[in-house]
This record gives structure tokens, sequence and C-alpha cells, in this order.
């Protein structure tokens, strides 16, 4: 499976090439840009956002190695991340995984069989002061209780 | 220029220059892993850690530049930079580094083929502990094949990251890279797409540690067995300076040695590779051909046979001769003098041998598509006799001496033509190929690995090619069976007793070759006269 | 606190703050457009070197000497970039000003481009902030309508482009240079200094990076003067208004702005509500998780400054204040730091990659039951090792690129240090028990 940007982020990866001094600076944009579409960076895709920004692929791998944001495997429909950095650990935030778990039927890092939620565990998502906090795909909820989790949980489609 | 002080030494530098660089050229040792002369510099393996007076935290000495002070500021009234290698804080420093360099590291010594040559190794027993605090389970993760003949041991990487930058800033070919992060960094090829680039070997070499491995040297030797040649690669014109490391009369492995007026630091894998071409059907005994087979005949019935053949093919005056360059310019210079002595027309051609493209590479590195290694050197040795292959045809012609082209002769239409013009024809080879089929009389002579004597690449650098191999069978060193047939069919006695006896003698002859003497040329040669 | 307005987070909460049209009616952008249009590069430097305007992003640095640093001369492009990737547990104070306020942010990156002679800033948000990223581009989108930004903003000669550049999940692009590394499009190692980014930074060009709230007090400075902000909090050596950010065990966590040098106990008992369920408290983490741990006992009448956080023997840092009531188990909640720093090494210098993992490995098998007495010192001995001692007067030992090292060692320090005995007896109870 080949991979190319649809009309749309073509004309929005055009536009960050013209906007941005050189091209290797793109990468981490065009990486957005093409998860946010596919859902995960497959090889097919890091290789032509490699050709495109004239890069060799195992030099933009590394790059997309190094960052937790970037997926190369597919996840849930709903990707759930619980932070469990210490402000959150103090305000309950390893119930919260553990409910989840149960919740879920799954382990940190599995997804449920019907592929709508992944679980994940993850460091500090910067929202201290609103502890626990569970990222839902790009959306922070936030002083969460465990009843409320199931209310948001079952909003979910 | 400013005045540094390492421990007890005072050297005078460049401003400018980095600590650890001016430290190594001044024959100074500071431990360092992730630095390398020719790569950029990380300072990440922490390894070459100093203390610099005024300077409150330990330095990296790769990345610290050399700067001149102002009067007033220098230490104890004249010194830009007071540096300690061997301070208490240093050596409790690299101490540290080492223990958790080795904290997951197997300590497989007995069964590494880096053993002897190991940084670690020799960093560890030279400044690190002999125990380890760290009672957790190891890393472990299982070798990968890189491709190009390159294995990684994971197990044993440092993560200096040489290998990465080598295959970005030399070979621009970036196959390499650090996979995911801290202390699940790993060194990694592409999903699979593997380590492919003519320079790959190099990984190898400039692994500090036994993680980067050549497939092909893999537990075939331990390194204390190994004898230790300087020489020149002859696979193509560059020149690239090489060791070759055998044992038992037997190649091993080649690896890059240093010459930054020829390759730099590094070799291509062909050259790398190139004694694996020369392992098969090596001629140990003078051949003859008769009724299309060959028989193994004695020197004096093979020199007794080719005065028959002159003889008979109208003398020396319808001699025809071929130099090669692929052979050093002694043996080339040995064929000129003859066929001018004993022809009066000029009737000596270089043999063809085969080309391709030249390579560059980002940083400079080279490949030159011409593989007669010694091209410019037998040019300069035979320029007042060489005519085109063609004209070598014309007219009678009588015996043929030909010098072999390793392999890569191009059988071209021309030396096709003198073939089938020439009654009979002699060649010089060390290894059957096609071209040698092709003669009536083959002398066996030294081979690529043992020949001896000067090469001049193509930039006009002259340097010594040590033979690394002993002769095999009753073959004898190429300048010598030149020499010899020269006094055969001169009459003259030969005067030279080893190859520098002739390159002493082209440099009485031979104006741009007027200062190079086996000496002066050491290990990095000298340059002909006329360029810089 | 009497007599002090909120600056920073005046207008927080208001309906539409965020909005262009919000902030011009607050005098919104004046600050800029005289920047801009009536001083010179040198004046804005001195304005804000007069106020005393330290980093807000932990380090403290002096902003104006910063911009100073920014050669004159050179025809190379010259880049600034707003630190927006807020990372540093405990702290989550710029997201709310980028929220609230962009437009106050977006000022500040005006004035500091036209400081250093800037055509092309950069915004690096960390990459979860994705509604932060949204409201930013929204913000910028007002501002080139409005001649705010792009080709002759406030009708002067003066040029200038803002990019949002969202970041990927990586704690160590918050150091400047991890992040200039990563806004090239590669992994965030950071970079070996000298050269330091003024003189070769992002593309190898002179580069400034500042954080977002550092950024968010230049419209105030320039329109009131250094003078005025000098004046602000107790110590004129560290002025200003400081968003302080509370977390962990307090009964009304989140963001309170007051002058530097507020008292830490005010900020705790009287803004932050107290400890929850009247607890006591147990330990305060001052300045983000960098900073070394201080127990109750330690906060008395400490003024939230650089310099008096420092005497207490830990940092000022980001302000990120995390509370610690009497039932934290600091054995567990030294591994989950140490796990977050582990997790966050970007694995490039020996002693951080292998160190860290050490620590944890260690952890593990304190909180297994599994820890043996020597594994106390062989901690602390292991952080000296990735991180130097704690010493704020020179900073570590140089043991790595990056003060990353000195961020995970002296917190977990001063954890093993202060709370020996609760190691110890974590030790005999689960062994024995």
């Amino acid at each position: 499976m080949s991979f190319s940007f649809t009309t749309d982020r073509k004309k929005r990866f055009k536009a960050l090439l013209q906007s941005y001094p050189d091209k290797r600076s793109v990468a981490l944009p065009a990486l957005h840009l093409a998860q946010e579409q596919e859902g995960y960076l497959t090889r097919e895709t890091i290789e032509a956002l490699a050709h495109m920004l004239e890069l060799a692929p195992a030099d933009l791998m590394d790059t997309v190695s190094f960052y937790t944001m970037f997926r190369t495997r597919p996840t849930g429909k709903y990707l759930l991340q619980t932070c469990s950095t210490l402000a959150c650990s103090l305000n309950g935030a390893d119930q919260l995984t553990d409910h989840l778990q149960e919740k879920l039927h799954i382990k940190v890092g599995e997804t449920t069989p019907d592929g709508k939620f992944t679980l994940l565990k993850v460091e500090c998502l910067g929202s201290c002061g609103t502890a626990p906090v569970l990222r839902i795909n790009d959306d922070y909820h936030e002083k969460l209780t465990l009843g409320k989790v199931d209310r948001i949980l079952a909003k979910l489609k | 220029m400013p005045l540094i002080k390492i421990d007890d030494r005072e050297l005078e530098v460049q401003a400018g220059d980095k600590l650890l660089a001016v430290a190594l050229a001044a024959g100074l040792e500071i431990p360092h892993y992730c630095y390398h002369p020719a790569l950029s510099v990380t300072g990440s393996c922490r390894m070459c850690l100093v203390e610099i007076e005024g300077m409150p935290r330990l330095q990296t000495s790769c990345s610290v530049p050399v700067s001149e002070l102002p009067p007033e500021k220098k230490v104890d009234g004249k010194f830009d930079m007071v540096v300690h290698t061997q301070s208490e804080k240093v050596v409790a420093a690299r101490k540290l580094v080492l223990e958790f360099l080795l904290l997951n590291h197997p300590l497989d010594c007995p069964v590494c083929d880096q053993a002897g040559e190991c940084f670690l190794q020799d960093y560890s027993f030279q400044h690190g502990n002999a125990h380890s605090r760290f009672i957790e389970d190891k890393r472990v993760r299982a070798n990968e094949d890189l491709g190009s003949g390159v294995v990684i041991n994971h197990n044993r990487c440092i993560m200096c990251t040489r290998c990465v930058r080598f295959t970005r800033e030399i070979a621009g070919t970036g196959e390499l890279y650090v996979q995911n992060r801290g202390y699940n960094n790993k060194i990694a090829v592409f999903d699979s797409v593997p380590l492919d680039n003519p320079l790959a070997g190099n990984v190898a070499d400039i692994c500090p540690v036994g993680a980067l491995l050549l497939k092909d040297y893999i537990h075939t030797t331990r390194f204390w067995h190994l004898s230790q040649t300087p020489s020149v690669c002859t696979e193509c014109t560059a020149g690239c300076n090489i060791t070759v490391d055998a044992a038992n009369n037997k190649i091993h492995r080649i690896i890059s040695r240093v010459n930054e007026q020829a390759n730099g630091h590094f070799i291509c894998d062909y050259g790398r590779y190139a004694h694996n071409k020369y392992v098969e059907a090596t001629i140990t005994s003078p051949l003859l051909k008769v009724e299309d087979s060959w028989k193994e005949v004695s020197w004096e019935e093979a020199y007794q046979v080719i005065k028959d053949q002159v003889v008979a093919t109208g003398g020396g005056a319808n001699l025809r001769a071929l130099a090669s360059p692929v052979y050093p310019n002694e043996t080339n210079f040995l064929l000129a003098n003859l066929v001018d002595t004993v022809v009066e027309k000029k009737s000596l051609a270089l043999l063809p041998i085969q080309n391709g493209d030249d390579q560059t590479f980002p940083a400079g590195f080279r490949i030159s598509g011409d593989k007669g290694g010694n091209r410019r050197g037998t040019e300069d040795m035979t320029r007042k006799l060489t005519v085109k292959p063609q004209t070598l045809f014309r007219g009678d012609v009588g015996v043929l001496l030909a010098l072999d082209g390793d392999g890569r002769t191009a059988i071209d239409g021309d030396v096709e033509k003198l073939l089938k013009a020439s009654p009979f024809t002699v060649i010089l080879a060390s290894n059957m190929n096609k071209f040698t089929e092709r003669a009536n009389l083959i002398l066996p002579v030294a081979g690529p690995f043992q020949r001896e004597g000067t090469i001049t690449n193509d930039r006009g650098l002259v340097q010594w090619l040590e033979p690394a191999l002993q002769l095999t069978g009753e073959a004898k060193p190429d300048w010598q069976v030149v020499a010899e047939l020269g006094q055969l069919l001169t009459g003259q006695a030969s005067l030279y007793t080893c190859a520098g006896d002739v390159t002493w003698k082209i440099s009485q002859t031979i104006a741009a070759y007027s200062r190079i003497t086996r000496f002066k040329l050491g290990k990095k040669g000298q340059f002909v006269q006329g360029i810089k | 606190m009497t007599g002090y307005e909120p600056i920073l987070t005046k207008h927080l909460g208001q309906p539409g703050s965020a909005t262009l049209a919000y902030y011009l009616s607050n005098e919104g952008y004046k600050a800029a457009r005289s920047a801009v249009r009536d001083m010179d590069r040198s004046q804005i430097i001195q304005t804000v070197k007069e106020s005393g305007l330290q980093g807000r992003g932990g380090a403290g640095f002096p902003a104006g000497v910063k911009w100073s640093f920014i050669p004159q001369n050179s025809k190379k492009p010259k880049y600034l970039i707003n630190n927006a990737d807020e990372g540093e547990p405990g702290t989550f104070k710029d997201r709310l000003l980028i929220n609230h306020n962009p437009h106050q942010v977006i000022e500040g990156m005006i004035i500091a481009a036209k400081a250093i002679d800037c055509h092309l800033a950069f915004i690096y948000i960390r990459g979860e902030f994705v509604k932060e990223a949204r409201v930013l581009e929204t913000a910028l989108d007002e501002c080139y309508n409005n001649k705010i930004l792009g080709k002759g903003i406030f009708n002067s000669k003066y040029n200038l482009d803002i990019i949002v550049h969202r970041g990927a999940g990586a704690y160590i692009c918050g150091e400047e240079t991890g992040l200039i590394e990563s806004l090239e499009g590669k992994r965030g190692w950071p970079r070996i200094k000298p050269p330091f980014p003024a003189i070769e930074g992002y593309l190898g060009c002179p580069t400034v990076v500042n954080n977002v709230e550092t950024l968010a007090n230049v419209p105030h400075i320039i329109a009131n003067g250094g003078q005025w902000f000098r004046g602000i909090g107790a110590n004129p050596e560290s002025p200003g208004p400081k968003l302080y950010c509370v977390s962990g065990h307090v009964k009304k966590p989140g963001v309170y702005e007051g002058p530097c040098g507020t008292e830490l106990t005010t900020i705790i008992y009287d803004w932050a509500g107290g400890i929850r369920d009247d607890n006591k408290l147990k330990a305060v983490i001052p300045g983000g998780s960098s900073s070394p741990v201080l127990k109750a006992n330690e906060i008395d009448g400490l003024k939230m400054d650089f310099p008096s956080v420092q005497a207490a023997g830990s940092m000022f840092g980001s302000a990120g204040i995390i509370v610690m009531d009497e039932t934290t188990d600091m054995v567990q909640a030294c591994y989950n730091l140490a796990r977050f720093y582990a997790h966050e090494s970007c694995g490039q210098c020996t002693p951080c990659r292998e160190g860290t993992t050490w620590l944890i490995k260690i952890l593990d098998r304190f909180t297994k039951g599994q820890g043996r007495q020597e594994d106390i010192d062989l901690m602390l001995d292991v952080t000296d090792n990735i991180g130097g001692l704690i010493d704020l007067s020179y900073g570590s030992f140089g043991k790595t690129i990056c003060p990353f090292g000195e961020a995970v060692s002296w917190p977990v320090r001063a954890m093993v240090e202060k709370f020996r005995p609760e190691f110890e007896s974590y030790l005999t109870e689960k062994v024995t028990g």
C-alpha cells in the first residue's frame, strides 16, 4: 500500500514546505499530518514522507522512533492515555488505570477485541493541577473520578 | 598560536582546534569512544572528560576548542589552557563512565572477535573497576544482520553512534539510525532495508568495541595471531592505505589505514574484500601450453623456450610487450628498459583494464572507476616507449611479453588482434584468468598482496607496496622475472638485488621520481615532483 | 496577597479573553506597536535587562541578557523560539496562558523578535496540547488578518511570521538545544555547548529560546518600564509576577499568580486551601519535579524566588509546586519520579542512559521487598554518577551534555537522603513481613 496525502492535506503539506526555511524541519508536522490521516505510520508512509523530505527512510525513522506520540502500529478507535506521573499518581491515577483495565478487560498496552479502545499509561501530560488526567485521542479529561470516567466512556460510541 | 599544557606536555596548537584532537596528534592518550576525527563531534560517551584549570566542571575534551587568552589572563603567565587528564576527578569520572558502559555488557571477551583490539577491554583494564555493583538483569538482544556483510551484536554496543554518523556523513546513504529512546536506544536499519553501500565495511573498522562485525571475519582467528602489514590497495587508482591482516600466509581481513594524503580514514568494500578474489587458481610453477593443456616446466626450461621462440620469430627486433597498470613501477620500468634495449622502434603498449564509473561520496571519499591501480606510475615508467595497442600488431610480430591484469584485463579488439598476431605469448601472472588462458607460456610471479615496489596513485602520490603474503611454489617476484628476462634477451647482467634497487634506478632515470626512494616513502608516501 | 493585582492572568476567565477583539480592547498590542514602530533593538533589550526578568522555564537566566547575545552583525537569519513544550511534572502554567490569553504571548514574541532582528519565529508546543495549538493558530490567523503579523506589521517596515510547531511526546525537547534539534526534524538529542544557540541555533543560525511565561511578561515590561517590573516582589534581584502551579495533596490545586518572593506557605495554605483532608504536610517539591524535595519543616518562611529557594537547597525552577501529605509513600514517590526520568532520558549520554534505568531497577526491587541495605547508598552513588552531588553553586560535575543528568539525580538523591528512614523501614518491613 503506497501512501499519499489526501488533496486537502497535500495542500497543507505544500504550505508547510513553503513556510519553513528548510525541508527537514517539516518532518514533525508532516508526520503528524500523515498520522492524522492514516491513524498510524506504516513503513510505506514513512518511506513516502522520507522521499518527499529528501531524507533516507532510516533517518526519518530515527525521528519517528524517538517520540512517543508517533505510532507505528494501529490503535483502537479511542486511544486512552492515563497520566501516571507524580501529581496524578498522588491523586489516584493508579486506581484510575486499574479501573480501566478491569472495565475494559485489557491490560495497559492492549486493545479491546472490538478495536474500540486502546489503553496506555503515559508520563506527565502537563495538567497536574487537574489530576488525575486521562487523554482520549486529542482531548484531555481532567479531575477525574471513577464515576466520571464511566460516564465518559459510556458516551463513546 | 595558543600554548597549552596537557599534564606535563607543553604544546603550541592552532586556535580553534579541539583539545582531544590536538592531544591525539601529539601522541597523548585521552580515552574516548564517540569521537572520531573524520566524524562530527557529539560528546556523548563522556569518556574523554578532562579537568581544565579555571573551569569548575569536567569538560569533554573532544568538544572544547583551544583559544588564545589575553596576556593578563594567561595561566602561570604563559598558558592559554592547562589541562589535567590524570587528576583525581578525571580518574574517578572515567571509572564511573566505564561502570555504566559495562552494566549491560555481556563480558564475553573470550568469544569476541574484538578482543585484543577492543577499547572497552583496554580502557576497562586501564581505568575501570574489577567488580560490578550491578545485580539486576542485563538488557539482552539478539544479533542482527545489517547487510553488506556486517552483523551487529547489540549487547556489546555502547551507543557511540560512530556507525550512524558514518553512513550519514561519509557514505551519505544513511542506512543506519538510532532507534527508540533512552535505555531502549539501539542501532538499526529501516525495516529490513539493509546497509547497502560500497563503504559499508568501514562501520566495523570504526566500531570501538565488538558490536559491529564483518561476517567473513567472525570467529576465523584471534587478533593476536595476525601479522599486520601496512600496505596499499591496488584495486583502483585512488591508492587507499590498508592494513593487511594475515596468519599462516592467508589473509583474514583487510582494514583501513589512515593516510590523510590518500584515502583519509576509510576504504571501500571492493578493496576490503579484494583478497577473496585471488585465492583460487594460484599459479605455482611456469606453465607451458602443450596441445591445449598446461604442462609444468622448470624456470630453466621456460627461459630456454622463450629464447628459442625469440630466435624463431625474427629475433628481439620483433618483440612486443604489454606493461600492466596493476604491477608496481619497478616491474613496468624494467619491462620498458628491456624493450628499449632490445627493440629499435616503439613496441610497448599498456594492457587495457576494465573501467567502471568513478564514485564519490559526500565527505570526499572516492573510488576511481579506473581499476588499473598503478595507471599513473605505469605511464610514468613507460612514457618514452608507449604506443597505442593497434600499432603493435602491424608488421612482423614476434614474441609478446605481457604482464597480467589480475583478471581485470579488457580483452578488446586490439588485444584480441595482438594475441592472434603473436606467434608466442608469454604472460607474467599469478592467477589463471581469461587473459592468461591465451598465453603460450605463463611465468609465475608475485600476485596481489605479494608484490613489492612503488605505485603511484592518480594524484601523484608514490607509496610503497608492502607484501603481506609470501610467494608460493616456484613463483618469483615480478620485478625479478622481468630483470631475468632482460638478462636473457640482452645478455647484460642484472644489477638489482631487491625491488628497492630498482626504485633507486628509477629515481636516477625519471626526473619526477628523483626524490623517491624506498626509505623516504615511509608509510604515508611522497608526491612525485611537480606536485606539491 | 493584599495589594497585588494579577498581571499575567488579569483577564483569565473573562468571556472571549482569547480573542483579538478582547485583547485589543484591553490595551493589547500597544506595547508591541511601540516596540516595532518606535524602539530600536538596543532600547528593547535595555528595558528588559533593567526589568530583571528571569527565564520562567526553570533556569532563570536573565532574558534581556540572552537577547543581547545575538550577534548584531551576523548576516544569517535570526530565530526566536517560544518554548511551549511544557512537560516538567508539576508545571501547567503555560497551557493556561495559551488557552486564556494567547495574544499576550504573541505580543511578547513580537517584541522579542524585534529585539533580536528576527523575522521568522516558532512556537514549539508539546504535541499533546492539540487544543492549545489550535488556540494559538486561531490567534495567529487573527493577527495576520489585522496586520499584526506578516509583512509590514503595524504599518512599519518590519516583517514577522510565526509558526506553531507541535512536538510529538518527548520531555527532553523542553531543553533548548533538544528543542532546536526537534524543530529541525530530528530526534531531540541535546547539543553539546558551546556553541550556544545565540551563536549557532536553529539551522546553525543565531537563535533565542524563551519560555511562554517569560514572553508573556514582556509586553507589560515594555508598557510599564523596567523599573516598574523590578519593583514587583520581595527581591529586586528576582522580581516580577509569577505563576505558581500547585498540585498534589492540596484542597484547591491550580495556577495562582502572585509576585516573585511570595512565601510558599502562603501559596499552599492561603491560596491553594491547605492540605487535603487537613492532613499533615510531609514534603514539597517547590520548582517542578527536577527540584530537590523539601521536608515540611524546611518550608517555613521560604520565599519563592530564584535566590531564596536556592538558599534552601532546592530550585525555584518552573514554580511547579507538588505537595505531599503524611500519607505519601516516599519510596513510591521516588520510584515514580525516577521512572518518569528513565522514560524521558534521551539516551545520548552514557551516564543518563544507563544510570536512570539502573535506578529504577533498584527501586523496582525495593518496592517488591527485595531491597538490600546497601542499595540505599548505591542509589545515592548512582545519582551522583549521573548528575553529581546537589551543588547549586556551579551546577553539576558536567557528567552529561544537558542538565537532565542533574534533573534526575538531585530530586532522587534528596528523596533518598531526606527520607532515608522511610526507605530503610520499607526495606525491613517488606522483607521480614
